[in-house]
């Protein structure tokens, strides 16, 4: 056994200060990159605009929770900054139920949920500041049109099979299938979500999950039901009205609000408003931002910056009313 | 010169501390370092497992065992939690997971292990090694924005006019090209580099007297390989699809994408499916500050963990470990 | 040509076709993922963060960064305790009953579903310990990422110690070396390709892993900072960054283009996967080289 060459070759290097080597290496490669980035990144900011430097340099504001809202919260947050440059926002997901917890641990700023918090009873020391709303609608694959009830609409997601579909005589009798043949594909929401909240609390007659119980296809998001039903002539979903606005989906009606996505819009913003509208405002739901106890100055104004007419852009953006809209 | 001297005390002082734990208090500093490293990873380790089944609890409290794992009902609303759905849907996708990739993944082995020349082995082994290093995630996309159009008209129209008049092959989804038959092609992908890889270890570890003997007794190579290698090998093999089959359970990322999400028993290839890690990923952040339905959602995880820790024994007791 | 002949040709050519299949699903999927992910790649996007491009998504160089940093971080945490009980498993134990269910124990640890050992992370590290961790955060994830690979460094090491042969560990004895001389002299620097070997790996392991990362790191539009801070939410009142901060992740960035369709292209997701692999492979690669030299030397 050739000891002497073992020694002589790599294992020249004790192994213990050949991993430190190697983890000094590391970490200081990765901070020098680290570094450069962000000295780059904050000269781009700092040059952008330098008019507002009076504020706290590091005061950092983290917005965590529901899905639904975190890309709305991302576009909010860039704009703020552009105006704010000595505030540091980062947002993230996590979903409602995480968004609630984390601000009551104050693990974050501003949690944003798109379900109930329930403030009286579960969580006494938080504040719900409302930022915007949304409605639900159901909506179609290009061949099927019409209108239907409450009650109907209920009738069609318990009547789906477990393979997904209902047959065209479980269609509501004002709902129409332009192909005539064949079974129609039921989507839901895969995800627990806000968005499936309401819906089921509607249909369901306040049972918070009663959709989630029936067969219908899961699929994730807003935006994965709004795909599913698009490449489907032959389906039946629901969604945020937003996301719904100017797809290739037909609108179906409930309970006697329009089918024309202009007048929808007129009709939903009427029921949010709580005026007297033909889209019942059971269907409706605030976006909220949460807070745990008082928001602090720099809480209270993201929120306001949230509030204000100008914000409008970054909620059509991705698909809801913003609060101008709802005052 | 002042240097070296404080050098050398701290050594003699080192020296001498060693000396004075070792021999006057007959205590071996490195040997308690070393079982101090082994406790805290125990202790982690059991720290992780009685954090999952003790969070589980209340909700095998609430459901009984057995109520949680035949239940067909899952309600947040009305506190009902049960999880043969979810079962199912892993269990059968897992099982066609290995029905697609153990024939193709033991026959590579053989291949690398017994056919191909030596430079070929050189060229494809890093290869498939290379297919364990994507990330689930971008297997995940990879399945949803490519394979699922393709699955949708071209794979799924094909096996429903071919194979249709089976009922296992009914497409009832014509819509989608998610469902089970998707997300076993891409679990299958990613378990085979696992199983070819200790399946091509086993097979090579075989003596290579037992060969020569059934060549010397008339037996052709493949007679070889069917009757004396393969049974030789079997352990190690059966040991790698049982660590594949783990792989494929427990994936979630690309599962979410790929399954479908209903919540039915899968009643052929084609259809949707619902597994448990997705259950769990896809509630997790809504439910996590309600403690019943968190509990449930653990209660997902403490099943899965112990189907787990099932496979682990039985894979140590093929593999020859107590 | 007989039966036998024709039989074992047609096996041979079915385990030809396998293994060319296996080739070329490799081909295919690398194949499309590059074409797909290729317009959208450019030096700006790979190197710029998220929050200096306008609208959502639009660049990776926080994730990247972050990647870097949680699969660092996680194996630095998780090298020393597998090594350690490595060594304590293969030289100290006598391979009674506790040591064999510590080992079982590393092999349940080694096969943990990822999304199990998410949900610990999140419960435990995000919540019941957020004033430590600072909730969300570098630390938290790297923790539970430590957690996932550590059997993994710890295996590789036991492997390597396994493969030290028995007579140059007898001659240091022989030599009047004690154990502790021995193994630091003679068998952690034999068997350190080995270890290295498993070290690197795991780097890669953290660094494609995403259920962890998701329910753990959280996510950041931003570069990691590095510095202290107040701060009345933590305990000893300061935040240390970036260990207590968000961080981004690649896996999530893929994610979000599941996540979010209408705002993050295909492209984009197929452009960091693309990143993602590609330091993968890297990482890979060094364990090759690794090997490589052993095998040399």
């Amino acid at each position: 056994m050739n000891l002497k060459a073992i020694f002589n070759d790599e294992a020249g290097v004790s192994p213990i200060v050949a991993t430190l080597v190697l983890v000094v290496v590391a970490i200081a490669g990765a901070a020098a990159v680290g570094t450069i980035m962000g000295s780059f990144s904050s000269d781009v900011s700092d040059s952008t605009s330098t008019a507002d430097a009076s504020q706290g340099a590091s005061t950092e504001l983290l917005i965590a929770g529901s899905t639904t809202v975190q890309p709305v919260s991302e576009l909010l947050a860039e704009a703020y900054m552009d105006e704010n440059p000595g505030v540091k926002v980062t947002v993230q997901g996590g979903g409602s139920g995480a968004g609630i917890s984390s601000t009551e641990m104050d693990i974050i700023d501003i949690g944003s949920a798109s379900k109930d918090v329930d403030t009286v009873n579960e969580h006494p020391d938080l504040q719900v500041h409302q930022i915007g709303g949304s409605a639900v609608v159901v909506i179609a694959g290009t061949d099927i049109t019409g209108n239907a009830t409450k009650a109907e609409i209920t009738a069609l997601y318990d009547a789906v099979y477990s393979d997904g579909t209902v047959a065209q005589s479980d269609l509501p009798s004002n709902i129409i299938d332009a192909v005539g043949s064949g079974n129609i594909t039921v989507y839901q929401r895969s995800e627990a979500s806000g968005t499936e909240e309401t819906f089921s609390k509607y249909f369901g007659d306040g049972d918070k999950t009663w959709c989630d119980g029936t067969n219908a296809k899961g699929e994730k998001g807003n935006a994965g039901v709004l795909a599913a039903v698009e490449g489907n002539s032959q389906s039946i979903g629901f969604v945020d009205f937003g996301y719904a606005d100017g797809a290739n989906v037909n609108l179906i009606s409930v309970e006697g609000h329009s089918t024309d996505f202009d007048t929808c819009e007129d009709e939903i913003l009427d029921a949010l408003k709580g005026e007297s509208s033909n889209f019942d405002s059971g269907l409706t739901r605030p976006l909220n931002y949460i807070t745990n106890g008082n928001p602090s100055t720099v809480e209270q104004s993201f929120i306001d910056f949230a509030r204000q007419p100008a914000s409008e852009e970054h909620f059509t953006a991705v698909g809801y009313f913003p609060m101008i809209d709802l005052m | 010169m002042f240097n070296k001297d404080s050098r050398l005390d701290i050594h003699t002082f080192y020296k001498n501390m060693i000396n004075l734990l070792n021999k006057d208090l007959r205590l071996d500093i490195h040997h308690l370092l070393f079982l101090s490293c082994a406790i805290l990873t125990a202790a982690i380790a059991i720290y992780f497992v009685g954090f999952i089944f003790s969070t589980a609890m209340p909700v095998f409290e609430s459901q009984g065992i057995i109520g949680f794992l035949t239940g067909t009902e899952w309600n947040y609303g009305k506190n009902i939690y049960g999880i043969k759905i979810f079962i199912f849907g892993t269990m059968i996708m897992t099982l066609i997971t290995l029905l697609l990739a153990v024939p193709i993944s033991l026959f590579t082995a053989i291949f690398l292990a017994e056919y191909a020349p030596s430079r070929v082995v050189y060229t494809i082994r890093p290869l498939i090694e290379l297919l364990v290093g994507i990330p689930s995630v971008v297997y995940g996309i990879f399945g949803l924005f490519v394979l699922e159009d393709i699955f949708n008209l071209h794979v799924e129209p094909f096996l429903v006019s071919t194979l249709g008049y089976i009922p296992l092959f009914s497409d009832n989804t014509p819509n989608s090209g998610q469902g089970l038959l998707l997300a076993s092609s891409i679990l299958g992908v990613m378990i085979l580099p696992t199983i070819t890889a200790l399946s091509e270890d086993a097979i090579r570890s075989v003596k290579h007297e037992y060969k020569e003997a059934s060549f010397s007794m008339g037996a052709t190579h493949w007679e070889t390989i069917r009757n004396v290698i393969l049974p030789a090998a079997s352990g190690g093999i059966i040991s790698s699809i049982v660590l594949g089959m783990m792989r494929a359970m427990g994936e979630t990322m690309a599962i979410v994408m790929l399954l479908g999400n209903m919540k039915t028993i899968p009643s052929s290839f084609l259809s949707y499916g619902y597994a448990m890690t997705s259950k769990i990923l896809n509630d997790i952040g809504f439910y996590v500050n309600q403690a019943e339905p968190r509990s449930a959602l653990f209660g997902i995880a403490a099943v899965l963990f112990l189907l787990e820790i099932i496979f682990v024994a039985l894979s140590r007791k093929i593999g020859g470990k107590a | 040509m007989n039966y036998r002949h024709i039989k074992g040709n047609i096996f041979k050519s079915v385990s030809y076709m396998s293994g060319a299949l296996t080739v070329l699903i490799l081909i295919g999927i690398l194949g499309t993922i590059t074409v797909k992910g290729l317009p959208e790649l450019s030096l700006s996007f790979i190197f710029s963060s998220e929050s200096e491009i306008q609208g959502f998504g639009g660049a990776i160089g926080n994730a990247v960064i972050g990647t870097v940093f949680l699969s660092l971080l996680s194996t630095i945490l998780a090298t020393p305790l597998a090594i350690g009980t490595a060594v304590y498993l293969t030289k100290y134990s006598k391979g009674g009953i506790i040591s064999r269910s510590l080992s079982f124990l590393l092999d349940v640890m080694s096969g943990t579903p990822s999304i199990v050992l998410g949900i610990f992370g999140l419960l435990l590290l995000v919540y019941y310990m957020n004033t430590f961790t600072g909730g969300f955060s570098l630390i938290s994830g790297s923790i539970a990422l430590a957690i996932l690979i550590l059997p993994v460094i710890e295996r590789a090491t036991e492997e390597a110690i396994n493969r030290v042969p028995g007579d140059i560990e007898d001659a240091s004895y022989a030599l009047g070396a004690t154990r502790w001389e021995t193994i630091k002299l003679v068998t952690l620097p034999y068997a350190l390709t080995g270890i290295l070997t498993g070290i690197v790996l795991s780097i890669g392991r953290a660094a494609e892993e995403s259920a962890v990362v998701i329910l753990t790191a959280g996510y950041s539009q931003f570069f990691p900072e590095f510095g202290v801070s107040p701060s009345e939410k933590l305990i000893f009142g300061v935040k240390i960054a970036p260990f207590q901060d968000l961080i981004a992740a690649l896996p999530i960035t893929v994610y979000h283009s599941f996540e979010f369709p209408h705002l993050v292209s295909v492209s984009e997701g197929f452009a960091a996967a693309f990143v993602l692999i590609v330091i993968v492979m890297a990482i890979n690669a060094v364990t090759r080289l690794i090997v490589w030299r052993r095998r040399i030397g």
